[in-house]
């Protein structure tokens, strides 16, 4: 090529030089005639060379001499090419791992938090507190999550009242009243405390900017104050204050871990992280021995009672004798657990538990039960009734002396019936005042019940040297008085009469359950064999001197037709607190068994400073546990004990409507199988 | 100077070819007609074993490498989206959850307005009392099972044994 050209240039510079002797010639001397010669020559060389170049454009010959180059070269071996190739290699590879070290160790922290923070979510499930039910299966407790909403008006990417209009349609506040708590801060600004989950969701599809929603447990009680003094509250911080909720805590509180989750780009969660048991969430509920329903009855009679005599307050208790299993515990006036805030804080002791007072003629059965049983005195017995009377100097007299003055020579059965205080002296005389108080302390006076239910506080029983050393002692406790204790340790004592001379502990819980109704935890106690404080041949006697009491005597007022009701009034003086006695305050009580030829329930109302001259406990309580009694019969569904319109007072067969059938077939349950499962009310 | 290139080519593959025939030739001569001293040429049986062996073993492997990555890619993509299903379903669950609570609550509550409801003056609902019950005492099976049997409705123990009578009347 280089020849080529060389060879091009000079032919054409030959051309040039040479002078162009012919055309000059043959012009003669004509300068104009050399000129277009030249002119000519020169147009011809510029095609010829443009005809060279473009055969070179076209690539033909140079292309053709580098293959030809490239056929014959000689790759001739060099040092220093091929360090420069290393050189680059290895400068490369220094410069990858410098950037490998980088982002491995320098920049690494903040790297691995950036991705953790894009990549992690924090999950912390809604684990709520274990639900409270029923015996028969109605939530009285459950959890449920609300949202707190924080505004940060810094945040906002629109107007406040831009956002204050969309916020009043889902919190149901006015707008100027949000717009007004959006100007009070910059940031942190809390809307609303309490806002459901339906309301979060709306919430968060309204995507504001600015807005925090923090997620809480709340507990809620679908009953309201039905359950209060049972079930009690949790406060702020989801600790148990009263109630079951305190003290069985550890039973109801479940652990909650926050789990860190991978999240994809998408948002949705991986699950490689998860640890073993995350989803599964047991289903146990803590079942409660309490009867809504039987509950809901003795909360409306007792409110009425209480309201119509302005008493101060009152409480109702029913236990099944079978096992101690409280079904009712109705304390009024009450308080709404879901707004605990609001309520008094005395009403949040349950006052059958933690106040004492004197439980007057609703112990005389118990005296009775004692007398009977140590032998000091026989069923049939007489005593003569004076109706007044001195010990120790104290007058002693009958609340109806006044009226009925000295009632001369009185059964058992009918110092019960009238509650003679002087013929209760006369029984427990019969006895040696240390044995007595060896009794007293035998049925558990100055103890506590041991309930499963928090604060409770232990009777009161004077010390043995004094109780003994005074004749006054013995005889005023004869009639339920110098001593104290709780309403629910009256009926603790009243349900050794009902079991069969057995001390049952009262108590509440039945045990943790899962959905398939299967036991998980059982309280101790139900396990226990309880103990033997009277024969049962003692307690059917006193039993039946109780169901004359409600034929017959005070106790009228809760006499259900059809049905064997035992019980007792009683109407006692409360001790003031510079001792001595109030003139005008008093407790009225009455005291239940039913149904007596197979006594299962005990029924005890108890109402604090009944206002009114016919303020009793026949009067006061006495109704309240008619009541009570006539719904757990119809949910109980017990048959009836006797024919209707038959005279009282004798152990009644079973009731036998269908002539012909036998008349000593009885409804007791033990003695026939088949009328515990078959008859069945028709409502 | 192409022209020169084309012959230059040309040139040579003219000489390959005079220098293979001839010993074409020679082979084809010496397998012919000399039959003393043949060389047999080699045959695909003659292989040896530990080559075949290899072959088998490259086979296998090639099989085994394609059976490994789709595997892994099978299970790679397995773990994908079973976290994806994952994450779906635990919304799933949550929201049944929910559901689940918000039911039982609202059931409670309905109780609970409905009671009091009751309660109010005025209202329809009347308690249940014991006057207003009906106990049916069973007849005792001494005696009357005699008269009794041939009367008895035949649906209730019957069925109940059977199993499969039809009860809708």
């Amino acid at each position: 090529m280089v020849k080529r050209g060389r060879s091009i240039k000079n032919s054409r510079l030959a051309h040039l030089r040479q002078p162009p002797s012919g055309s000059i010639r043959s012009n003669g001397s004509g300068y104009s005639g050399t000129l277009s010669a030249l002119l000519s020559d020169l147009r011809e060389t510029s095609s010829r060379v443009a005809s060279e170049f473009l055969d070179s454009r076209h690539g033909t010959s140079r292309a053709a001499r580098l293959i030809e180059r490239l056929r014959t070269a000689h790759a001739k071996p060099s040092l220093r090419r091929l360090f420069i190739v290393w050189a680059v290699l290895l400068g490369a590879m220094v410069l990858l791992l410098l950037n490998l070290v980088r982002l491995q160790v320098v920049q690494a922290p903040d790297l691995l938090k950036q991705a953790r923070s894009q990549q992690t979510t924090f999950l912390r499930p809604f684990i709520p507190r274990r639900p409270v039910v029923d015996r028969v299966g109605n939530v009285l407790a459950i959890d449920q999550p609300v949202y707190t909403l924080y505004a940060h008006p810094i945040a906002f990417k629109e107007p406040k009242t831009v956002v204050a209009e969309k916020l009043a349609s889902v919190l149901g506040q006015s707008p100027g009243e949000i717009l007004r708590k959006l100007d009070s801060a910059e940031s942190g600004i809390r809307l609303e405390v309490a806002l459901s989950e339906n309301a979060a969701d709306r919430l968060q599809d309204l995507q504001i900017d600015g807005l925090d929603l923090a997620q809480q447990q709340q507990r809620l009680y679908p009953q309201q104050n039905l359950t209060a003094d049972v079930v009690g509250y949790v406060d702020v911080d989801q600790q148990g204050q009263a109630g079951v909720e305190h003290s069985h805590k550890n039973l109801l509180e479940r652990s909650i871990k926050s789990v860190r989750l991978s999240r994809t780009g998408l948002g949705s969660m991986m699950p490689d992280r998860i640890p073993g048991g995350f989803l599964h969430i047991d289903n146990l509920h803590l079942q409660l021995t309490i009867d809504s329903r039987v509950q809901r009855t003795a909360q409306t009679v007792l409110q009425q009672q209480v309201k119509k005599f302005g008493a101060k307050r009152g409480v109702v208790l029913v236990m099944d004798a079978t096992d101690g299993a409280l079904r009712t515990l109705v304390s009024e006036p009450s308080y709404n657990p879901n707004e605990y805030y609001k309520a008094n804080v005395e009403r949040f002791k349950n006052w059958a538990m933690t106040d004492l007072y004197e439980p007057g003629s609703t112990f005389k059965p118990l005296n009775v039960a004692i007398a009977l049983e140590t032998k000091s005195i026989k069923p049939d017995q007489v005593f003569n009734d004076e109706g007044s009377i001195y010990v120790d100097q104290w007058p002693i007299q009958n609340f109806d002396y006044s009226t009925a003055g000295a009632r001369g020579m009185t059964t058992v059965t009918q110092i019960l019936e009238r509650s003679s205080n002087v013929g209760m002296v006369h029984i427990i005389q019969q006895m040696q005042p240390n044995e007595y108080y060896n009794w007293l302390q035998k049925i558990g006076l100055g103890q506590t019940t041991g309930t499963d239910l928090p604060f409770e506080i232990a009777g009161q029983l004077k010390d043995r040297k004094t109780f003994t050393e005074s004749s006054i002692d013995p005889a005023t406790s004869a009639f339920g008085q110098g001593f104290s204790l709780t309403p629910i340790q009256l009926v603790q004592l009243h349900g050794i009469l009902a079991s069969g001379g057995k001390l049952i502990t009262p108590h509440v819980v039945q045990g943790l359950y899962d959905d398939a109704g299967q036991p998980y935890w059982q309280p101790i106690q139900n396990q226990n064999p309880p103990k033997q404080i009277f024969s049962p041949q003692t307690t059917q006697t006193v039993l039946q001197m109780m169901e004359s009491v409600v034929q017959n005597g005070s106790g009228k007022a809760a006499r259900v037709p059809g049905y064997r009701v035992a019980g007792k009034t009683g109407t006692a003086q409360k001790a003031s607190a510079g001792g001595g006695y109030q003139e005008s305050a008093k407790i009225t009580s009455f005291v239940s068994i039913f149904p007596v030829e197979n006594p299962r329930y005990v029924v005890a109302a108890v109402i604090d400073e009944p206002k009114g001259e016919d303020a009793f406990g026949s009067t006061v309580a006495a109704p309240i546990v008619k009541s009570v009694i006539d719904a757990l019969i119809t949910l109980d569904k017990i048959p009836p004990s006797q024919p209707t319109g038959q005279p009282p007072g004798q152990p009644i067969p079973g009731v036998t409507p269908t002539p012909g059938a036998s008349p000593t077939e009885s409804l007791d349950p033990a003695a026939n199988p088949s009328a515990e499962v078959t008859p069945s009310p028709i409502q | 100077m192409s022209a020169a290139l084309k012959s230059s080519r040309r040139k040579r593959s003219d000489s390959n070819r005079s220098r293979v025939h001839p010993s074409a030739l020679d082979a084809r001569r010496t397998a012919t007609f000399s039959p003393i001293g043949v060389k047999r040429l080699p045959s695909q049986d003659s292989v040896p074993t530990w080559v075949r062996s290899l072959l088998v073993v490259q086979q296998a492997s090639v099989v085994a490498t394609f059976a490994l990555v789709g595997s892994v890619l099978a299970v790679y993509g397995w773990t994908v989206y079973s976290q994806q299903v994952w994450g779906k379903e635990y919304q799933h669950l949550e929201t049944l959850r929910r559901n689940e609570r918000q039911l039982t609550t609202n059931k409670e509550m309905l109780k609970d307005q409905i009671a009091k409801q009751g309660n109010r003056p005025g209202t329809v609902l009347t308690p249940q009392s014991p006057d207003k019950l009906i106990f049916l005492t069973p007849t005792s099976s001494q005696g009357s099972a005699a008269t009794a049997s041939p009367q008895a409705p035949p649906t209730g123990v019957e069925a109940d044994s059977k199993g499969t009578a039809p009860l809708g009347y």
